[in-house]
């Protein structure tokens, strides 16, 4: 079977603490719970979470949908975007299958990043290694005031904003992107073909703004 | 006594700056033997003790409400076990506890192996909660609660809805549609389904099927196509696509033509004539075959045409085999395009021959087309046709890829004996259906039982299915 892989690259820095890092942890609970209930995405979907901070870690590696546990999310530190970028990259490198004729591989992964700073990395090394990997969709989000929007611009084309980080809106975000999983798995599952741009991507909700 | 020296030296040397030793010894032997000292000595420690077991109670308290404990989720229908580790999951402290679980979910607790196991019977996400008490804490101290999260997944065939396709659409078709018959000696049976993800969208059957025996020149057609599932009247261009193939060769394989071809086919196989009956061969195979293919092309543009609509909107692949009994054995012709699968396998003598290559892309979900505009450029279709003559075969199969991707996997499997016996073995009756194709049973049975083997579960494999096997 062909998976489809969903990396999801958090922020985990010091000025998620309190309301927003609350309620990424929604966030990826609302996620995983409405995915669960789409048997396309209950088959194939499986998902990874990374997470950055002063450092990046990969806190689930890329699993089934049907064993994936919430993992423990905490914020400190600062902001290492392009450390992140890095491990997604390798993470990519690792864990998702290219087609040969003797194995199938897997789809082109989806990945959501989410941001609320700006990066206190070197980024533009991490961005490079992760620009030399092949992936389907990648959506940022700026979550809040203090993030870059347009250095999001310099990952993906497809950037989306939030306002402010609060538990409402990071929610909506969360419901849109499991929206997002969800089209993906049906598209492939119709032996389609991989998501392009935005325009294949569900229309996100009031409170995710497309930053064009 | 000397705690207590100790104490009092301390005591009055921090709170009073005296040093009581060398300015008031006497007095320091005195209260030594005082009982109100000795007592209020004694309350302090007590306190002290009651004030440690508090506060360390509370902290142990604190540590396991902070824990992040998670469970293995469970699926709804299926047996589910799992085992706390105390010491690992930080839960050692614990004295006095209970695990209350929702009696909806249908588990239970056995303290003894610290195990919550049993079938849960719906979906969903439970909330488990911990009750407990650290150490020895007496009987009236409250009980602490924490809440332990256990999701329980839906069986994901129960996900999946069966909505009815729309019969008022001038392309609907039946969701499932099976046939038999025969072939000279040889018997045939054929099933096309609808895949359970076309059906949870009310979406119609892409596939389509085809196949017929001319009783005079004893020769038989057998077609399979899927049609393409972002194109909007695949399933009418895959229907084109079989019939025209077989309306076809009720016309070509007649008078002149068809005795120049057995000709052909016969000098090859006789050897005397060899390079030059082959040579005859393949061009008329070429030309025969192909041209059978681009009439299907061609009858699809014309559809199109009729319908204001585009080629595209009607991609389909095909994969279609002649077949005739010779007294040297089977001559067996076929063309291919697309993914999907056909092959000529014989068990008894571990021969197989796979009769053309699927059409993959570099990516998951690209093939290739019969109504592409590039198939039939500079004969390049030749490549795709295969002539193959056999003594005997076991069966001789056509699939398309709602078949071929969860029974072969990949490409390079479907070139092996081995996946080829699994399938024979499959259809048979090794799978977790236990759904046997008896062979040896009427033909009606046999179509009756291979339309029940379709519903095999793969999970993520969920397209039309289409198998025609020739036995």
């Amino acid at each position: 079977m062909r998976r489809l892989p969903v990396y999801l690259l958090l922020d985990t820095s010091g000025s998620m603490t309190g309301e927003p890092i609350e309620a990424v942890k929604n966030g990826v609970q609302v996620l995983v719970s409405t995915l669960r209930q789409d048997p396309y995405a209950l088959e194939t979907a499986f998902l990874s979470v990374i997470t950055f901070d002063s450092t990046a870690q990969q806190l689930v590696p890329l699993t089934d949908l049907s064993s994936f546990q919430i993992p423990e999310i905490k914020a400190s530190g600062g902001t290492s975007l392009g450390g992140g970028l890095s491990l997604l990259a390798q993470c990519i490198e690792r864990e998702v299958a290219k087609s040969t004729a003797e194995i199938k591989g897997d789809w082109k992964p989806l990945v959501f990043i989410m941001t609320d700073g700006a990066p206190t990395d070197n980024w533009q090394t991490g961005l490079q290694e992760f620009k030399n990997k092949k992936v389907g969709i990648v959506v940022a989000c700026a979550a809040g005031g203090g993030a870059d929007s347009s250095l999001l611009k310099q990952i993906t084309e497809v950037v989306v904003a939030l306002d402010t980080a609060d538990a409402t809106t990071i929610k909506a975000f969360f419901k849109w992107v499991s929206a997002s999983i969800s089209t993906g798995s049906q598209k492939i599952e119709d032996g389609g073909k991989d998501l392009g741009g935005i325009s294949e991507l569900p229309p996100p909700p009031a409170e995710v703004n497309i930053v064009v | 006594m000397d705690q207590l020296r100790g104490y009092l030296i301390q005591l009055l040397q921090q709170k009073c700056q005296v040093d009581i030793v060398k300015q008031h010894p006497a007095v320091l032997e005195d209260a030594l033997n005082s009982n109100d000292i000795i007592a209020a000595y004694q309350a302090i420690q007590d306190n002290q003790k009651n004030i440690i077991t508090a506060m360390t109670e509370k902290m142990d308290i604190a540590d396991i409400m902070g824990r992040h404990i998670t469970m293995s989720n469970a699926t709804a229908g299926k047996d589910y076990s799992y085992t706390f580790d105390f010491v690992q999951q930080g839960l050692q402290r614990m004295g006095t506890y209970e695990m209350v679980i929702p009696e909806v979910t249908g588990l239970s607790y056995d303290p003894a192996t610290r195990t919550v196991s049993g079938k849960p019977a719906q979906q969903g996400e439970f909330r488990l909660h911990l009750r407990f008490k650290i150490g020895d804490a007496g009987e009236e101290k409250p009980f602490n609660d924490k809440e332990i999260l256990l999701i329980v997944n839906a069986d994901p065939k129960s996900l999946w809805k069966n909505l009815d396709s729309d019969k008022a659409d001038p392309y609907w078709k039946e969701d499932e549609q099976s046939a038999s018959s025969h072939m000279g000696s040889r018997k045939l049976i054929i099933a096309s389904k609808r895949g359970r993800s076309h059906a949870h969208e009310a979406r119609f059957r892409d596939d389509a099927f085809s196949a017929v025996f001319f009783e005079e020149s004893q020769w038989g057609v057998i077609a399979v196509a899927d049609g393409a599932g972002s194109a909007k009247y695949s399933r009418k261009g895959s229907q084109i696509a079989c019939e025209t193939v077989t309306a076809y060769f009720r016309e070509k394989l007649t008078g002149e033509k068809l005795t120049e071809f057995e000709a052909a086919i016969r000098d090859t196989v006789n050897g005397e004539s060899y390079a030059e009956g082959q040579k005859r061969l393949s061009a008329l195979l070429v030309d025969l075959v192909g041209n059978g293919a681009f009439l299907a092309q061609a009858k699809i543009k014309e559809e199109a045409d009729q319908h204001s609509a585009v080629i595209k909107d009607y991609a389909t692949t095909l994969i279609f085999t002649l077949i005739k009994q010779f007294d040297f054995g089977y001559a067996i012709a076929a063309f291919w395009v697309g993914d999907g699968g056909a092959g000529i396998y014989n068990k008894t003598t571990n021969d197989l021959t796979v009769l053309g290559e699927p059409d993959s892309g570099e990516f998951a979900g690209q093939t290739r087309f019969l109504t592409m505009s590039d198939i039939f450029k500079d004969g390049a279709y030749a490549t795709r046709v295969r002539f193959k003559v056999v003594k005997d075969f076991t069966a001789l199969v056509l699939m398309t890829d709602g078949i071929t991707d969860p029974k072969f996997q990949t490409d390079a499997n479907l070139g092996r004996i081995e996946k080829w016996h699994e399938l024979w073995e499959d259809l048979n009756g090794t799978n977790a259906d236990q759904v046997k194709v008896d062979f040896t049973a009427s033909e009606a049975e046999a179509e009756a039982a291979l339309m029940q083997w379709m519903d095999f579960w793969s999970p993520g494999n969920h397209d039309d299915r289409t198998i025609a096997i020739l036995y």
